[in-house]
């Protein structure tokens, strides 16, 4: 792909991101070229003027977290690709009011807008409640047999029930930390948060869930 | 949650993510032990919640993102020369259609001004021909003005009521227009009453037959086959002369509240005021006399006063 001449690192292959993203620092490409966060500074300067390179680049980045990010919000896989789209797009729709210059900021603005897509699909879904058309494609249906693909899809969906019953700030805490796998300084850098408050939000959250859980399972005896 | 419990956490995390059980975290940190077997089954469990995205469907969301880029950037480059075509009167071109609407709206409120000077009381427009002479009176800032106004509204009305008579309007715009009429002739006598001078005459000559006029036309109104017209007019005829009662007994020069001028007053003993006097040195009487407080102030002019050679010059304060 012809990249502008701004772009001195190309972005193929980092569609895997590998575990260095945890560090926050260096980003490391699985073709081992190191990407900085100048690079990344670069590519988010490219897709404010809509360089298909640099937007390209920003996509292999940020497509699978943002998309791990979604499927941990909603049970149904084919939900949450067409959610992945729809942010996408609607990125590059209000890309000209972009204002971050880390990938951090860029996640922010991605992760911001999906939750405003999924708020928006929630109401839709209220006011037209739709029944998924096959249970066969929830998230959690891979599984081998039929027994064990409905039992993880009952406990996947208690647990997502459970999640949703959190503040928005633990949800996205334990998302992060758990379902993205980010440590505590990338977590604060997308939330906007110390590594502190990331850790005393995690400790809540996890009391909370458990507390929520505990009581489901009390409830349904 | 204490810094060790939290770095055992984060530990225990990753070591999960890399194959490690719940029972070998718990052992590696004994510590924690119990914390952590009671969390760590919890994040094993969120952490299931995490799915990857399917390779087909990627490569193909990719495909379609690049192309609404592709599109993007075209529009976005053909807005922009689109732009740059215009030059530096795109400015211009913004503002085209906000002033051209601003104009319709003024052109159409103006033309809506302009048919209601006609209206009369059963035209939908007379609110508005009401409206625009109330706030021509408003912007009078003078009495004489108000009252030239007032003049010109009751010689309107009357015009009105001639215009209604002839093509048969029916009592209720007969009505109204007497009333109207009236009105303004009240309005216009009481303005008239804090005029003055020259053009308190002026308007008054102009008032005048305009009065008679009303009159003349309240009395064919009374006259007419509708029983309640005239009975209303001949209250109207009632207030009318009444109006000419006030006009007539006005007071040729209103009495007018004038900024009161300080009297002039002399506190000073005369012998302070001899200091003060343009003395003649012979000792000779003062050149003007100092009058008592109580005494009416007569301004005199300088008189003259005596000097060593006989000869009078006047004397002025210092």
């Amino acid at each position: 792909m012809p990249l502008d001449p701004y772009i001195r690192v190309p972005c193929d292959d980092v569609y895997h991101v590998s575990a260095e993203v945890e560090t926050g620092a260096l980003l490391l490409a699985a073709s081992g070229t190191p990407v900085t966060q100048n690079d990344v500074a670069q590519w988010i300067d490219g897709a404010r003027r809509f360089d298909a390179a640099a937007w390209d680049c920003l996509y292999q980045r940020a497509f699978p977290q943002l998309f791990r990010y979604v499927a941990a919000k909603v049970s149904n896989r084919q939900e949450a690709e067409d959610l992945v789209e729809e942010v996408f797009v609607g990125a590059l729709q209000s890309a000209a009011s972009l204002r971050a210059s880390d990938e951090a900021g860029f996640l922010a603005w991605l992760y911001q807008i999906a939750r405003h897509k999924l708020a928006d699909r929630l109401r839709r879904q209220y006011r037209r409640p739709i029944e998924p058309l096959d249970p066969a494609m929830d998230i959690a249906a891979a599984d081998p047999t039929p027994e064990e693909a409905a039992l993880e899809r009952d406990t996947n969906l208690a647990l997502r029930a459970a999640v949703s019953e959190l503040t928005p700030e633990q949800q996205e805490v334990i998302i992060m930390k758990f379902v993205l796998e980010y440590d505590n300084v990338r977590t604060g850098a997308v939330l906007g948060k110390t590594p502190n408050a990331v850790n005393q939000l995690q400790h809540r959250a996890l009391a909370q869930l458990r507390r929520i859980i505990g009581a489901a399972k009390v409830k349904s005896g | 949650m204490t810094d060790s419990l939290a770095d055992a956490l984060e530990a225990c995390r990753r070591r999960l993510l890399l194959g490690d059980s719940v029972e070998q975290c718990c052992a590696a940190y004994p510590g924690h032990a119990e914390e952590l077997s009671l969390l760590l089954p919890l994040i094993e469990q969120v952490q299931r919640l995490r799915q990857e995205p399917d390779a087909t469907f990627a490569a193909a969301a990719r495909r379609r993102f690049q192309d609404r880029v592709t599109a993007a950037r075209s529009s976005e480059t053909a807005r922009r020369s689109g732009a740059a075509s215009i030059g530096p009167m795109r400015w211009l071109r913004r503002l085209a259609i906000p002033a051209a609407l601003t104009a319709a709206l003024l052109g159409s409120g103006a033309g809506l001004v302009q048919a209601s000077a006609q209206a009369l009381p059963d035209s939908p427009l007379y609110g508005l021909q009401q409206v625009r002479e109330h706030v021509v009176q408003q912007l009078a800032r003078t009495p004489a003005q108000r009252a030239e106004n007032q003049i010109h509204l009751a010689t309107f009305r009357l015009d009105q009521l001639r215009r209604a008579e002839a093509v048969h309007k029916g009592p209720r715009v007969l009505g109204a227009l007497s009333n109207a009429m009236v009105a303004a002739t009240a309005r216009a006598v009481q303005a008239l009453g804090q005029t003055t001078g020259p053009r308190h005459e002026e308007l008054l000559a102009q008032l005048r037959p305009v009065m008679v006029q009303e009159e003349v036309a309240l009395q064919r109104q009374r006259l007419s086959a509708n029983a309640a017209l005239a009975a209303s007019t001949v209250a109207l005829q009632q207030q009318l002369r009444a109006v000419q009662y006030e006009l007539n007994t006005q007071p040729a020069t209103p009495i007018r509240r004038t900024p009161r001028r300080p009297t002039p007053h002399v506190t000073m003993a005369p012998t302070t005021l001899r200091h003060r006097e343009n003395l003649p040195p012979n000792g000779a009487a003062p050149a003007r006399r100092v009058q008592s407080r109580t005494a009416p102030l007569q301004r005199a002019t300088p008189t003259p006063a005596p000097t060593a050679h006989g000869s009078a010059q006047p004397v002025h304060r210092a």
